[in-house]
């Protein structure tokens, strides 16, 4: 009993001093000048990146009408945009402590653009965690329940009409792409249903149509009666 | 040799540019899938395309083996040969848009430079050699009020294409260009169940050769379609139009007889009926209403088997009406049927084949059998040239049958990368010929009286192997 006491009390005093210790560690940072502002830029530019990706997912949940993804997503794009304004503020005090060469102060300035891309990182992660509204509305697909999807059969959240058409089968295949196609949303989605003139088939489901040579042959309007030239 | 400057000009341009974009290009985030184009900015994305494509085609001028030409001086005649080359396509491209919230902005920029090679022998190199042409095909796009109840879309097209002459290769190519413009009006409810669109746009079609002039034509295409969306991948529709063909080129009389306005309502259902199955049905009424009214019926009806994004099976029938010159308007009945089969989502092999039956409207430049012209030109000596155009035809009505069979296999390294092979039989099967003879006498003009024989049937097999590029 008495072993196990002793060993439990070398444990925590070691256990002690390492934490005592760990400050210490930190405060003996030798990062040369040029590391810092290496490590400093790298960390703004990932703060950056990130509140680039979460205003897009923001601006993705408005456009679907998820309100309940969007709430959640502003939240935290504003806690994003906070730390990102601090990271820059504290990016430029650790230039200024550079040149004058307090390099302790600098170092300080490094420490807290580590903890706030830390804060970004964990907020990024919350992001993805942001639960979105079971039903969706958005310009693909109208209101989406489940009952309606005992229904249609639908499988899927992406897609509409010009899916369920084959419409985008080959959708992100170099081979298949046409080379014109601006890939922008059909407001109406239609499956080409709402092209001038009769029925046709729907486009991307027959046909080699996507490739270099689409237009030889088969758009030009060919005169039907092929006359000889006089002068020839 | 210019235009190959211009070319190669053009691919390092593009060369150099995509350059500068890799080194402005961020680091990708490890969590996002990648995607293909440069982002330019949060709302800006440039894609750039690039394609190399040698083909072999067995007939390039679609030409029938029974066409020929008599010499009515001589007695001799000169029958037309099916010519064979090897074309090589290469297509430098560009796309670039903005994409927001509310809007769209975009534009795309095809080149494709045909480079016949004139494999057959060395004479008809120097004839194929003259047949190497740039075409291009321009888009610019933009939709504005896209989170909206009432969007408005506006988009141009204006691209260059040609063909070689379909009796003699002598003759070189026919270059046509066509320039289209849309604006459309999209009404949409909250819901998006409920939908209308209404459009209009205008297409100029110019043949470069003053030979081809009169069939040079402008058109009005209006639009009214509505759509009842009433569950989630499954809708009913609604679709009038009306086509105005003019073709203002043409003399007086003839610009007024082959004059085509197509009138088209039809309604539908399309949609899933089943996880795997999907259905497609249509059917209206149409009129051409030119020099000869013509009631017809509109019919579509398309079959989809879908399987869990690897397999795809369609069957389809339609019966369409389009403006037409010479003969005004043409009816096609379709019967198509395609199969696409992906495998570990890097191979795709595809067939695609289809059998059209067209009906054309009255011939209005030949109303009958055998149409004589006589034309006498006053010469600077005071004698007088004659020149008897006598076209004889086979039938006043025309019919053609089409058929195609396309398989196809391609792999993609990349989802920017790919290669495909693809074959393709095209055979049109009809007893239609019209011969053309032209007699010229009198003056100072030396005597020629020459008969020009041209079926229209042909059969076609093409060779195609695409190296594409798009990122």
């Amino acid at each position: 009993m008495r072993t196990i006491l002793f060993g439990t009390l070398i444990v925590l005093f070691s256990s002690f001093l390492a934490a005592q210790q760990a400050p210490v560690s930190e405060s003996k940072e030798t990062s040369t000048p040029d590391q810092m502002r290496g490590e400093v830029d790298a960390k703004v530019k990932r703060v950056a990146e990130i509140e680039t990706i979460v205003q897009r997912m923001a601006g993705e949940a408005a456009r679907e009408k998820d309100i309940k993804w969007k709430l959640c997503l502003d939240d935290i794009f504003a806690s994003i945009r906070g730390i990102s304004a601090s990271v820059l503020s504290a990016k430029g005090r650790m230039d200024d402590l550079i040149r004058a060469e307090k390099a302790d102060g600098a170092r300080t300035q490094m420490m807290l653009v580590r903890g706030l891309a830390d804060a970004a990182e964990k907020a990024y992660a919350e992001s993805q965690a942001c639960p979105r509204q079971l039903t969706r509305v958005d310009n693909r697909s109208t209101t989406e329940k489940d009952e309606d999807k005992k229904l249609t059969g639908t499988h899927s959240d992406e897609g509409g009409v010009g899916d369920a058409m084959g419409q985008d089968f080959t959708e992100g295949w170099a081979t298949e792409r046409d080379p014109n196609d601006l890939n922008t949303e059909d407001p109406i989605d239609g499956a080409g249903t709402d092209n001038p003139g009769g029925p046709t088939e729907t486009p991307g489901s027959v046909g080699g149509e996507g490739d270099v040579i689409a237009d030889n042959g088969d758009i030009i309007m060919e005169p039907p009666f092929i006359e000889p030239s006089p002068e020839k | 040799m210019s235009l190959s400057r211009s070319i190669l000009f053009f691919l390092l341009v593009c060369v150099l540019f995509s350059g500068v974009l890799f080194s402005q290009e961020t680091p990708p985030s490890a969590e996002k899938a990648p995607e293909t184009g440069f982002r330019l900015s949060e709302t800006a994305l440039l894609n750039v395309h690039f394609s190399l494509a040698p083909e072999f085609e067995s007939n390039i001028n679609k030409v029938s083996g029974r066409s020929y030409e008599f010499d009515g001086l001589t007695n001799t005649s000169k029958a037309s040969n099916e010519i064979s080359d090897i074309i090589i396509h290469i297509s430098p491209g560009l796309r670039a848009k903005i994409d927001d919230k509310f809007k769209t902005l975009g534009m795309a920029v095809l080149i494709n430079y045909n480079l016949y090679t004139g494999v057959e022998d060395k004479k008809s190199f120097e004839n194929l050699s003259t047949l190497s042409s740039l075409h291009f095909n321009t888009d610019i796009l933009g939709e504005f009020n896209k989170d909206g109840n009432a969007i408005v879309k506006v988009s141009n097209n204006f691209k260059r294409n040609s063909n070689p002459d379909q009796l003699t290769i002598e003759n070189g190519l026919h270059t046509n260009m066509m320039e289209e413009f849309n604006l459309a009006l999209y009404l949409k409810n909250s819901e998006d169940t409920l939908s209308l669109k209404i459009s209009s746009g205008i297409q100029f079609n110019y043949f470069e050769e003053t030979f081809f002039s009169p069939y040079n034509f402008w058109s009005s295409r209006s639009n009214v379609y509505g759509q009842w969306k009433f569950l989630p991948k499954t809708a009913a529709f609604f679709n009038a139009s009306f086509i105005y063909q003019d073709y203002f080129n043409a003399g007086a009389v003839l610009r007024h007889d082959q004059r085509s306005m197509p009138l088209s309502i039809f309604v539908g259902a399309l949609g899933q009926l089943t996880p795997k199955i999907s259905l497609k049905l249509s059917g209206g009424y149409t009129n051409s209403l030119s020099k000869e009214m013509h009631h017809d019926g509109l019919a579509g009806v398309e079959f989809i088997f879908k399987n869990s994004e690897n397999t795809l099976f369609n069957l389809g029938y339609l019966r369409s009406m389009f403006p037409m010159s010479t003969y005004q308007y043409y009816v096609v009945d379709k019967v198509y049927v395609g199969f696409a089969q992906k495998f570990f989502n890097r191979l795709l092999l595809k067939i695609d084949a289809s059998y059209s039956h067209l009906a054309y409207g009255k011939n209005v430049k030949y109303p009958a059998i055998t149409n004589v012209k006589r034309e006498d030109v006053t010469n600077d000596d005071g004698s007088t040239t004659t020149t008897i155009t006598t076209v004889t035809q086979k039938s006043i009505d025309r019919e053609d049958h089409l058929i195609r069979v396309e398989p196809m296999v391609s792999y993609n390294f990349l989802p920017w990368l790919g290669m495909s092979l693809s074959y393709t039989f095209e055979t049109k099967q009809t007893p239609f010929f019209a011969s053309t003879r032209i007699a010229r006498s009198g003056g100072s003009t030396t005597p020629s009286d020459k008969t020009y024989v041209t079926y229209y049937d042909y059969m076609d097999h093409r060779i195609l192997l695409t190296l594409a590029a798009d990122y």
